[in-house]
């Protein structure tokens, strides 16, 4: 992990029909870091991430990637900039293959998918729409990591999918960090996510109302008590 | 036997032109899903321009081809980026406006050309043998439309750029998330298969005729092979196109003239009864 901020968000603000959705939202995820954002349904942190891929457009604030901004650019020119993206709900691309969708971008080179995700790599041949939940859900990740982004982002990953997909798919993103990749992960699993990552930030309402290091925050009686059940 | 051997070949020949002159609109539904209303129009406007390249300035077949493509391209990218693009997801608005681009484009042809059927000058060599008749225009225009449809095929199946087209047909976020411009690919896609009516054109047209009126036979066969065959689907145009042809020429082989013309649309709403999808679509298409 190095000093370098790879993306900044400051004081982002989104407003749906007049009413504040998101509000002064400040994030910043280091190169190298892998950086959890928790909260309850309904906090704001799938909204969040549609801003910073330019799903949405903010109403107020910058979206920086390495320094630069990206705000309000159209998706496809962010993600061209080096944002790799794994939406909610694992979309992928049901009538190609798994090798057509593995290879509809430059592969990765900090890290090799295939071995990374073997259970896909076994289904090289196979249509993407034939694939279970997990399988989805790794070769969305698979996409997100083509042409070698900046940064992942990765929408709940672990939605739906079954305890044992579940820890199959933090130990992938464990590797990814490992082998020096940037992640951001909204993630409603808090237990897991606090356990993966470097740093986390807790949102509530639109607002940011806690942030640190995740073991701090693991070790916080309010955090445990809100999001840990205990 | 010799009538029905004959009608068989006349059945496979004009299956191969029927599956040309609909790869176009089975394409742009297949990926952009819109209706193309006015895919006669531009079928009839390529048709124009292989008429005056070859009528009027002795151009090959070959720069007629080029010439056609472009204009009918260029047609496309222009309806796509006025029209079809800011009508996505309506389908009211996309179809009336393909109905008042056909509408421009064949009162605008026949205040240009005429109202008069036009003939371009074909071979009438024939090929013969075991006692059947292949005259030697048709049996070229199915090579060459047979060729363009694989042409076509291996493009969208085969390329990286067919694999993008794809994928942007499939899950238009989810491909822009991936770094893929939509816009750009549902223009390239609108002109492709815009510009392959016009190929259609220059290949068809010495078989057939051309007239302005000719946009609305193009549109009900392209309509016809893409709705048995299933929506999108390349080859299920191939399979439609097959089996709208060979009907055609038993129909027109066997029945009385008066009759014969209806069978197709009876194909047709039998297919639209039984399996509105169509024989290679999928339920998520239906018509």
């Amino acid at each position: 992990m190095s000093d370098t901020s790879i993306l900044t968000l400051t004081n982002v603000e989104s407003r749906i029909a007049g009413a504040l959705k998101l509000a002064g939202i400040s994030i910043e995820v280091k190169k190298g870091e892998l950086v959890s954002i928790l909260g309850a349904n309904g906090a704001g942190k799938t909204s969040l991430l549609g801003i910073i891929a330019g799903l949405y457009k903010p109403s107020a604030g910058t979206v920086r990637l390495e320094g630069m901004s990206i705000t309000g650019l159209p998706p496809y020119r962010i993600a061209r900039k080096g944002i790799g993206f794994a939406p909610q709900n694992h979309p992928i691309f049901n009538s190609l293959s798994v090798a057509e969708t593995l290879e509809l971008g430059r592969p990765n080179t900090q890290i090799d998918v295939e071995s990374l995700f073997p259970n896909i790599a076994a289904k090289r041949h196979m249509r993407a729409a034939s694939l279970s939940g997990g399988e989805r859900q790794m070769l969305s990740m698979a996409i997100a990591l083509q042409n070698d982004p900046k940064i992942c982002i990765f929408d709940e990953p672990s939605s739906g999918l079954a305890p044992k997909i579940v820890s199959q798919v933090f130990e992938a993103i464990k590797r990814m960090v490992e082998a020096g990749i940037t992640v951001l992960m909204v993630e409603q699993n808090a237990r897991a996510a606090l356990r993966f990552a470097d740093r986390a930030y807790v949102m509530e309402h639109g607002k940011i109302i806690a942030s640190g290091l995740a073991g701090d925050l693991a070790n916080d009686d309010q955090i445990r008590r809100a999001y840990l059940g205990m | 036997m010799q009538l029905f051997l004959q009608q068989a070949v006349n059945g496979l020949m004009l299956g191969g032109m029927f599956t040309l002159m609909s790869i176009g609109l089975s394409l742009m539904f297949g990926v952009m899903r819109v209706a193309n209303f006015a895919y006669g129009a531009l079928y009839m406007l390529g048709g124009y321009a292989a008429f005056w390249a070859s009528n009027l300035l002795g151009v090959p077949n070959s720069i007629a081809i080029v010439v056609a493509f472009a204009a009918a391209f260029l047609m496309g990218v222009v309806m796509e980026q006025v029209g079809f693009s800011r009508f996505r997801g309506n389908e009211e608005a996309t179809l009336i406006f393909g109905l008042g681009v056909a509408l421009i484009a064949r009162g605008g042809a026949v205040l240009a050309w005429g109202s008069q059927t036009r003939f371009i000058p074909v071979s009438f060599d024939t090929f013969r043998f075991g006692g059947m008749v292949l005259p030697a225009s048709r049996f070229w225009a199915a090579v060459a439309s047979l060729l363009i449809v694989g042409l076509v095929y291996l493009v969208v199946n085969r390329t990286r750029w067919g694999r993008i087209i794809r994928a942007v047909a499939d899950n238009p976020e989810r491909a822009a998330l991936a770094g893929f411009n939509t816009k750009f690919q549902y223009l390239l896609t609108a002109g492709l298969a815009t510009g392959l009516a016009g190929v259609a054109a220059v290949m068809l047209v010495p078989v057939f005729s051309l007239s302005p009126a000719v946009d609305d036979s193009a549109l009900y066969t392209a309509m016809t092979v893409v709705i048995l065959g299933g929506l999108g689907s390349i080859p299920g145009c191939v399979v439609g196109g097959f089996l709208l042809g060979i009907i055609t020429a038993f129909s027109y082989g066997y029945l009385p003239s008066p009759i014969a013309p209806a069978v197709p649309l009876l194909l047709l709403i039998v297919t639209l009864a039984l399996k509105p999808e169509g024989l290679f679509g999928s339920k998520d298409r239906v018509v």
